[in-house]
């Protein structure tokens, strides 16, 4: 997570803003904030990407997470790491586009098939956020098979594993994120461990339908724990 | 060692206790003493590095430095619409449109001052004629509404910023019934 002295930057700042829009200075509000969005912005883009693997579905959802972090900034507690309070908001926004995504699924057919009914990589389509050429050229089978794998599992067991693995949290980290207790975040991981060492075993491709504990089709029962907003 | 590697596994290292050294880099005994969970917590730790390395690549691809730089810019632009103050209609100090003729039919303004006062009378009556009808005094107060006091930013212009197209339709027919203070000073011309 933030090291102190990120974390200490991260609280001047959000202090420096909070100050500039209660004073009404709010060009002077958004330029300082736009230092926490710079630090920050990335690693959103990734947590999002890896959650809901849907490239401009990402960009939307970390976009709203910074609007929100501005106009709701006031409510933002300074003994909290902004990084922790931030990603709450983002996980939150990611799990609400899961859910709509879900309602509209029972009505709409999938867009992300092609006329001949294949499947087709979501950020294939999407021409603001695709990869450039050389990076689509390194979209290799592997990457495929892992996010169709990372769909499949439930949105926790996700959400833990990209936290732990992809972002290197600790389960420590990745409890102040989520809400979670940290023996709660080690299990999850472990689950989501073992379900992708299934679902991505040789020859285990289109086989997989899924077990009570890692289906795709699991509800989002709750929110991250108190965005502060 | 837990007690269900010893008791279920004869001391063999689970899966969890496997992955368990690779995220906790916790070092268990057993794995300098069995060769069998050595090699299975190497291939456990190269499973992981390898879906690690995958998925990091697989992000480092579409979140590129152009994609960021954009998606910056439509963030400050949108708080800049949010931090933009409501707009104030204002009428034109000097309009050009009152230098010109008008060539529409002139009111003299003797007539303008006879009709805002035949307006200002028969308000006056229907107000004593509504007291004195019986139906006039038992009607209930009008409910006073108001708003909740407006916080700065509104949650709901989060997903969807309404901010770029403000849609005010239900007002227009209104709108459309108001006299312009322009048209009132040409007629009075
Ligand atoms: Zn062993």
């Amino acid at each position: 997570m933030a090291t102190e002295t990120t974390r200490d930057a991260d609280t001047r700042v959000a202090i420096d803003v909070k100050a500039a829009q209660a004073a009404g200075r709010l060009d002077a509000a958004r330029e300082r904030y736009a230092e926490l969005v710079e630090r920050h912005q990335r690693r959103a883009a990734r947590i999002a990407y890896h959650y809901l693997r849907d490239s401009a579905d990402a960009d939307e959802a970390v976009q709203d997470a910074f609007v929100k972090a501005y106009t709701h900034l006031g409510t933002f507690r300074e003994e909290l790491p902004f990084e922790v309070w931030f990603t709450r908001i983002l996980i939150n926004g990611c799990l609400d586009r899961i859910k709509a995504k879900r309602r509209r699924e029972r009505w709409i057919a999938r867009p992300t098939m092609d006329a001949d009914g294949v499947e087709r990589d979501p950020a294939e389509h999407l021409p603001a956020l695709t990869p450039s050429p050389e990076a689509q050229l390194l979209h290799n089978e592997r990457r495929r098979r892992l996010k169709e794998a990372m769909v499949q599992l439930p949105e926790r067991q996700r959400l833990v594993f990209v936290l732990s693995h992809f972002e290197g949290r600790t389960s420590r980290e990745v409890s102040a994120v989520t809400g979670l207790n940290e023996s709660t975040v080690r299990v999850h991981l472990f689950r989501a461990v073992r379900r992708l060492r299934s679902l991505l075993a040789p020859g285990s491709e289109h086989e997989d339908t899924g077990d009570a504990s890692g289906t795709g089709t699991t509800v989002v029962k709750g929110r991250v724990r108190h965005a502060s907003c | 060692m837990r007690l269900a590697d010893a008791v279920l596994r004869r001391g063999h290292l689970s899966e969890r206790a496997l992955i368990d050294v690779w995220t906790t880099g916790i070092h268990p005994a057993h794995l300098d003493r069995c060769d069998q969970c050595a090699r299975r917590a190497l291939e456990m730790s190269r499973w992981l590095e390898n879906v690690q390395a995958t998925g990091r690549e697989d992000a480092e691809a579409v979140v590129t430095n152009d994609v960021l730089v954009r998606q910056r810019d439509q963030v400050m632009s949108r708080l800049a619409q949010l931090d933009r103050p409501s707009k104030v209609i204002s009428f034109p100090a000097a309009s050009p449109v009152t230098r010109q003729p008008y060539a529409g039919r002139r009111v003299s303004p003797g007539w303008l001052a006879a009709a805002a006062a035949a307006g200002l009378m028969i308000g006056v009556v229907s107000m004593e004629l509504s007291h004195m009808l019986p139906f006039g005094g038992t009607s209930a107060p009008p409910q006073v509404v108001t708003a909740p006091a407006a916080s700065p930013y509104d949650d709901s212009d989060l997903l969807h910023n309404t901010y770029v197209n403000p849609s005010v339709g239900g007002l227009d027919a209104l709108d459309d019934m108001t006299p312009r203070v322009v048209d009132i000073v040409l007629a009075s011309r």
